[in-house]
């Protein structure tokens, strides 16, 4: 089918250039009310990404328009030609300035290695629902639900410019859910565990501490009136909030004007006395969903320093965007690594501070740096004793407190982040 | 002008039923849903223009089986005659050696009774003003280029202004041995952002219009293009709030939030049957003030979550959820119901045919009571009126709720100061707030399906909420 298109695209007047991404994604998936299989689904699927350009000039000016259409395998010939007839005429109405397809190159692209390789998907599930129940053994908690996902997904992409490149990837996601009840009502932690390498030590594991936590929630009190607490930032959400610094320095946000991050800048400003940002952009992390040797434009990946001491030493993402900003695209590179700081976890702890372990949503907005959430579960210590405590908010903007973050000398891998186990800021308000 | 049902689900209508035929051969319960929904999303803005398709555009197909104990699916994109018995297989495999896989772990399985369907044959073909290929791509996008120019001579601090328009043509037929439905029916959401900046500070506001309505949409959108600026700019420089508690007039925008974020999720009833939602416990309880009403359903409105069927082939409802401040139901996919022993309501919804169906939202709202807002605002001492939002996030076991409000404008003694703070972050018990609604003024209920909405942190689905305005006591931060 593949091949059917391509031709057409290549045989089509109108269409002065393309680019095909094609997705064979296999799925295997349980869901579970407690420890009892509530249903299990599987997915066998093809999706065909095809996305044509127009060159043209106007007022003296070079534009590269373009359209993007999805092709599924159910149409007929006459189907998807009419598509890609739409596309192409489409895209002569989209006026983006001109840049370059990316080009072929002889690098040979890495395999991801994966456990789940060894095996058909549906002969892995029994293997982690072993590992997710094992530490479920309490009396007061129990996993309330979860769901299981697991998915391969075979790559290929194409374009006009003769890149023809295929990998296979997998993606995993377990959404957790676990409950406890101590004297108070009975309360609830949510986990979201995503994967591409079977661990079942790491699930066991996170499925222990999710217990924990939410035997640590059903004991909380109401979060007290707090003022001048320093906060630590733990989990993903120091992911959450270190992917401001990520999306600044994104090649669209800076062109679109969104962000005024400047290479050879400061990011973290001037001022203040806290740790420096080193960060490092990785098309790998073990066990990430987001690794990949290649990104969706077929511009191939590489390893990146994005951040030294706090200053920007260069921008990253997509080709076109890069090319607009007259910068080599890094392309869009999936995993982040961020040095320690210069303190170990235990020293954050020293004075009083309130830890945010869980929010509703914790959120980081790009584009201004306000950040907040409602709190589901901290710990606050109170210079004697420590109390978990939940309800209440944080509220605050990165541009206030960056200049004096603290970050952990311990490192921990959430998601695609390797990054400081914890972030200790100053000068945060807590809503109780 | 009518819409059609498309030519691909017609013509594989036979091969469908085909499937579900010789489902049944081998499963006591078969049922197979198919989609063909055309979807397109432009975009303008400072940098450039876009054409693709959206998001939930799909075409495929999902079937379900009883395997026995429960219920299994299986879904597929590539189907024809030549592949029938491949994906016969598939389903069949997922229904019996994967199942008999996980039960090699001693694990139980979780007994649903057979589904019992009345017989029923139903169509539905929406009706639009304008039918979105009735328009060519070139003209849509010379509107949305013209709202942008609009845009520019409003402000010299904009620093984008982005137009969006999506287009739905949504098809769907359900195949089972008692049931053949089918139905087509455009929505389209057009929508603007504006993004101003000075100095280090950026604020932005977004607002549209949505419905199952065609490419009028963009009409209606291109009037609002003054305001949304000037509200965006007007937020420059604005502080935060100072924390606490304050009486609190929420626009139609916020109602809508709250009646979704701090209501709705609570009362999807497969959280009922997980012992999720603490709603399960209050049926039949006051909790909220008496002057409150809720609906939630594909027939509570006309907007993007307006259905004849949903995706397992029950028919949508209107569900009075909160009736004067007390819980009187929640709403259900059909697996729930059958675990329940309740009607299901019409609310089992896919993100796509390749995602499971859940108990979902449609269209939800909090409707319009007799107030006046000019009486509401001067009823304030001290106080905010919110406007417009930017998230929200359920918590159905615990009740909390987090409402990321754009902006807050100030009230003293029953006048607005003009002073704007922003954003704010309304979090709270869910029963104290909804208790604390004092006044819901009987202005026209507004309905907004401009966005996604997520269970927990996936599957996404396009509903509408709104209401009209209320006042009530709310924990700003």
């Amino acid at each position: 089918m593949l091949n059917r298109i391509v031709d057409m695209l290549n045989r089509s007047e109108s269409v002065d250039e393309w680019l095909v991404s094609d997705k064979k994604i296999e799925s295997s998936e349980l869901f579970f009310v407690g420890s009892s299989l509530d249903m299990n689904r599987s997915k066998q699927v093809r999706h065909i990404s095809v996305t044509v350009y127009k060159n043209f000039v106007s007022d003296g000016k070079e534009y590269k328009g373009s359209a993007n259409t999805k092709l599924s395998p159910a149409m007929t010939q006459n189907e998807i030609a009419a598509k890609i007839e739409q596309a192409a005429l489409a895209a002569t109405f989209v006026k983006n300035p001109y840049y370059e397809l990316a080009e072929p190159t002889d690098e040979l692209i890495k395999h991801v290695e994966s456990k789940f390789d060894s095996d058909a998907l549906s002969s892995h599930l029994p293997k982690i629902v072993k590992s997710l129940y094992k530490r479920d053994e309490y009396e007061n908690g129990q996993v309330n639900s979860c769901e299981f996902f697991l998915e391969k997904v075979d790559t290929r992409i194409r374009n006009s410019r003769g890149i023809d490149e295929q990998f296979s990837s997998y993606k995993g996601q377990i959404e957790l859910v676990v409950d406890w009840k101590e004297t108070g009502e009975e309360v609830e932690i949510i986990e979201i565990i995503d994967f591409s390498d079977l661990n079942s030590g790491k699930i066991e594991q996170i499925v222990a501490d999710t217990l924990d936590n939410a035997r640590l929630r059903a004991k909380a009190l109401p979060m007290p009136k707090l003022s001048d607490i320093p906060v630590l930032l733990v989990k993903e959400n120091v992911n959450e909030f270190l992917r401001y610094y990520i999306e600044k320095s994104n090649v669209s946000l800076v062109y679109q004007k969104y962000s005024d991050a400047k290479i050879g800048e400061s990011l973290q400003g001037e001022e203040g006395e806290g740790d420096r940002l080193n960060i490092t952009l990785l098309p790998e992390i073990e066990g990430s969903v987001m690794s990949r040797y290649i990104d969706e434009d077929g511009v191939k990946l590489h390893e990146r320093e994005l951040m030294k001491n706090g200053v920007l030493r260069r921008y990253h993402g997509d080709n076109r965007h890069s090319q607009y900003l007259g910068v080599n695209p890094t392309g869009v590179i999936g995993n982040v690594s961020v040095k320690g700081g210069s303190q170990v976890f235990a020293q954050f702890k020293e004075d009083p501070y309130l830890e945010l372990r869980y929010f509703s949503d914790f959120q980081m907005d790009e584009w201004t740096g306000d950040f907040g959430g409602e709190i589901r579960l901290a710990i606050y210590h109170d210079g004697e004793s420590k109390t978990p405590v939940t309800g209440g908010s944080i509220v605050g903007n990165i541009k206030d407190v960056q200049s004096d973050m603290l970050l952990s000398k311990e490192l921990q891998q959430s998601g695609n982040y390797i990054c400081p186990r914890g972030i200790k800021l100053f000068g945060v308000t807590v809503v109780d | 002008m009518k819409v059609n049902l498309s030519r691909y689900l017609e013509e594989n209508k036979q091969l469908t039923k085909k499937l579900v035929s010789a489902l049944l051969e081998k499963f006591e319960y078969a049922s197979v849903l198919a989609t063909d929904t055309q979807g397109t999303r432009l975009t303008v803005d400072f940098s450039g223009s876009g054409v693709e398709d959206a998001m939930l555009a799909e075409r495929g197909y999902v079937a379900r089986v009883y395997n026995g104990i429960g219920y299994t699916e299986h879904s597929f994109n590539e189907f024809n005659e030549e592949n029938f018995d491949e994906v016969l297989g598939a389903i069949v495999k997922t229904a019996t050696s994967d199942l008999a896989k996980i039960g090699e772990l001693k694990i139980a399985m979780s007994k649903y009774p057979l589904v019992n369907e009345e017989p029923l044959t139903q169509s539905f073909f929406g009706d639009v003003g304008i039918l979105p290929e009735s328009i060519s791509v070139n003209e849509k996008l010379k509107k949305m280029s013209e709202m942008l120019e609009d845009a520019k001579k409003c402000s010299d601090l904009l620093i984008d202004f982005k137009v969006r328009y999506e287009e739905y043509h949504v098809c769907k037929a359900f195949y089972s041995k008692e049931r053949e439905l089918s139905q087509a029916y455009v929505f389209t959401t057009a929508g603007t952002l504006a993004v101003a900046s000075k100095d280090d500070d950026i604020k932005y506001e977004h607002d549209g219009v949505s419905g199952q309505i065609g490419v009028e949409a963009l009409g209606a959108l291109k009037p609002m293009i003054k305001g949304i600026v000037h509200n965006a700019v007007e937020m420059l420089g604005a502080k935060r709030i100072e924390p606490g508690e304050y009486d609190v007039i929420c626009d139609p925008k916020v109602t809508g939030l709250i009646a979704h974020e701090a209501f709705g999720h609570g009362v999807e009833m497969d959280m009922f049957v997980k012992n999720r939602a603490k709603g399960a416990q209050f049926i039949g309880k006051p909790v909220a003030s008496s002057i409150t009403q809720m609906h939630d359903g594909a027939l509570s409105a006309c907007n993007v979550a307006s259905y004849l069927f949903d995706d397992e082939g029950t028919l949508g409802t209107d569900t009075k959820v909160i009736e004067d401040g007390v819980l009187k139901r929640g709403i259900s996919d059909l697996l729930s119901a059958a675990k329940l022993k309740t009607t299901p309501t019409g609310n089992g919804r896919r993100e796509t045919f390749e995602r499971k169906a859940y108990a979902r939202m449609t269209n939800t709202f909090f409707a319009p009571g007799k107030d006046r807002l000019k009486d509401m605002v001067a009823s304030v001492e001290f106080g905010y009126l919110l406007e417009s939002y930017n998230s929200g996030m359920e918590d159905p076991k615990n009740w909390g709720i987090q409402c990321m409000i754009a902006k807050g404008r100030e009230i003293k003694d029953g006048k607005l100061t003009g002073k704007i703070v922003a954003p704010v972050l309304m979090t709270g018990y869910v029963p104290d707030v909804l208790k604390s609604i004092s006044m819901v003024s009987g202005s026209e209920l507004f309905l907004s399906g401009s966005g996604h909405c997520g269970k927990g942190y996936k599957e996404w689905a396009k509903t509408s909420i709104g209401g009209t305005y209320i006042k009530l006591r709310g924990r700003l931060g």
